[in-house]
């Protein structure tokens, strides 16, 4: 697919997002209280070629500890409005994530909702497949609707979480299938208002927990819009699980929502909170399997863009994880997109 | 009441001669190549396409053109024609590219540049201040995009 970059295209551009984020994390219900932190550097490639109506897109991630592909996808625009992309795909069941891919500079805050993270990050839905999305958007009046449908191989379920599938590979059980949904209206496509919904069916192939295979169905709806300086994105999940195990077989389901709420003082200085809150979580069969996974966060954010291209965000975050360990962090993030 | 209007008309005018300000009537024009046969797009598709989304107008596929040979131009396009700022304009962009791979308007930094632009490339449109625009026998003016004065 990479010979795609020497094959002179009409129009090609690359983009390089890097941030540097540094955060100090306290346990107050920890007897001894141990402070957390660390810095975490990281590095995003992006790059987009086009020859006539044929389009290569590929984004590879970098951080101190792993490298990782997050998109490599090869389109073939059917209209001007309709492109149908093979390759290594983002799951389009989650708007946040559509929206942001791995570009923290593009984030109004230095975390995602907890939904929205990537497998490598802890993330307990698939956010990545390979195989084949189909991209759409039909124009009325000034208005638009965009779908997307995407089907492939998902992730593996491991003792290190959920394992993002190759681009290629051999041999492949029949279990790790993706297959996902997402529409949304746009009142007015020159805005970036939109709301809609979306859903998703997987198959996970496992090997941890004496868990064989996972059926998951999940669902929900988003909106994000702007009202002048005010800004309003949220998103709620409801999501069932079939959990196989050697013996027998677990149904559970649980759901979860997020709420951010940004006001723009200026054009360089914003702030955001946001609160993600779970129900039906407690002893949920699913989430058994991610002890780290926060079912209630609330985060407060500052975000100060000091140049066109470079940002400082500022972020408390008050999070309760699903080991029964709560804890108080506070992070601060460089952001830059170049050029 | 009339009288208090015309006195303040008045003033108002003493004060720009006095202080030396002086005001320019001015146009900002969409502008094609000759070759084109287009009829004048609407407020909509205006901002569409320098939105980089696709629109298809006379039958023509259109591709923008930034023009950004002087800061005035630019500004005045951004905020009386697309009603943004450089830094929310030039995000939007962005996302765009990064989500979807749509490729970002060509940006051009002087005249020359510009005309030549629209003439090679199929379907290009941009804008200019009417002052720069002078006699250019291979460019046709499309419609006025914004007239007022500036200081």
């Amino acid at each position: 697919m990479f010979c795609f970059l020497y094959l002179q295209p009409v129009s090609a551009e690359f983009l390089l997002f890097g941030d540097i984020m540094a955060f100090v994390r306290s346990d107050p219900k920890s007897d001894r209280e141990l402070d957390n932190n660390d810095i975490l550097p990281n590095a995003t490639l992006f790059y987009s070629g086009e020859i006539g109506k044929t389009r290569l897109l590929a984004e590879y991630t970098v951080d101190d500890q792993k490298t990782h592909l997050g998109r490599a996808k090869l389109g073939w625009d059917l209209a001007d409005t309709h492109t149908v992309w093979l390759g290594r795909l983002h799951n389009p069941g989650s708007y946040w994530r559509s929206q942001n891919h791995h570009g923290a500079y593009l984030q109004a805050t230095i975390s995602r909702p907890a939904l929205s993270e990537f497998e490598a990050s802890g993330g307990i839905l698939p956010a990545h497949m390979s195989g084949v999305l189909f991209d759409g958007t039909y124009t009325q009046g000034e208005g638009s609707w965009r779908y997307l449908l995407g089907a492939g191989f998902g992730p593996r379920l491991s003792s290190s979480g959920l394992v993002a599938p190759k681009i290629i590979k051999g041999s492949r059980g029949e279990h790790d299938s993706s297959l996902a949904f997402r529409t949304g209206w746009l009142p007015d496509s020159i805005f970036t208002n939109e709301l809609g919904f979306f859903i998703s069916r997987n198959h996970l192939a496992s090997d941890f927990g004496g868990v064989k295979e996972i059926e998951q169905i999940y669902g929900g709806f988003y909106i994000n819009w702007e009202i002048d300086r005010l800004s309003i994105i949220s998103e709620t999940y409801y999501i069932s699980n079939e959990i196989h195990q050697r013996s027998s077989t677990v149904r559970d389901s649980f759901s979860n929502a997020y709420f951010q709420m940004g006001y723009q003082f200026s054009e360089r200085w914003r702030i955001n909170g946001r609160i993600e809150q779970s129900w039906g979580s407690e002893g949920d069969a699913y989430l058994a399997l991610f002890s780290s996974f926060a079912y209630q966060r609330r985060i407060l954010a500052l975000r100060y863009d000091f140049t066109h291209q470079q940002a400082l965000k500022f972020e408390l975050e008050r999070a309760h994880q699903q080991s029964s360990h709560s804890y108080n962090q506070g992070s601060i993030q460089w952001s830059i997109v170049f050029p | 009441m009339k009288f208090s209007l015309r006195l303040c008309r008045l003033f108002f005018f003493l004060f720009l001669y006095l202080t030396g300000i002086q005001l320019h009537a001015e146009q900002l024009l969409l502008i094609a190549s000759k070759n084109i046969s287009i009829t004048p797009l609407t407020g909509n598709e205006i901002k569409r396409l320098f939105l980089a989304a696709p629109v298809i107008h006379s039958g023509i596929k259109l591709s923008p053109v930034i023009n950004r040979s002087d800061r005035l131009t630019y500004q005045v396009f951004l905020q009386a024609v697309m009603g943004r700022s450089a830094y929310t304009y030039e995000k939007q962009l962005l996302t765009r590219f990064y989500t979807s791979g749509v490729a970002k308007p060509l940006v051009v930094r002087s005249h020359k540049k510009l005309y030549e632009m629209l003439n090679v490339l199929p379907g290009a449109i941009s804008f200019i201040m009417d002052r720069d625009f002078g006699e250019n026998k291979q460019v046709q003016k499309i419609q006025i995009l914004w007239k007022g004065e500036i200081q």
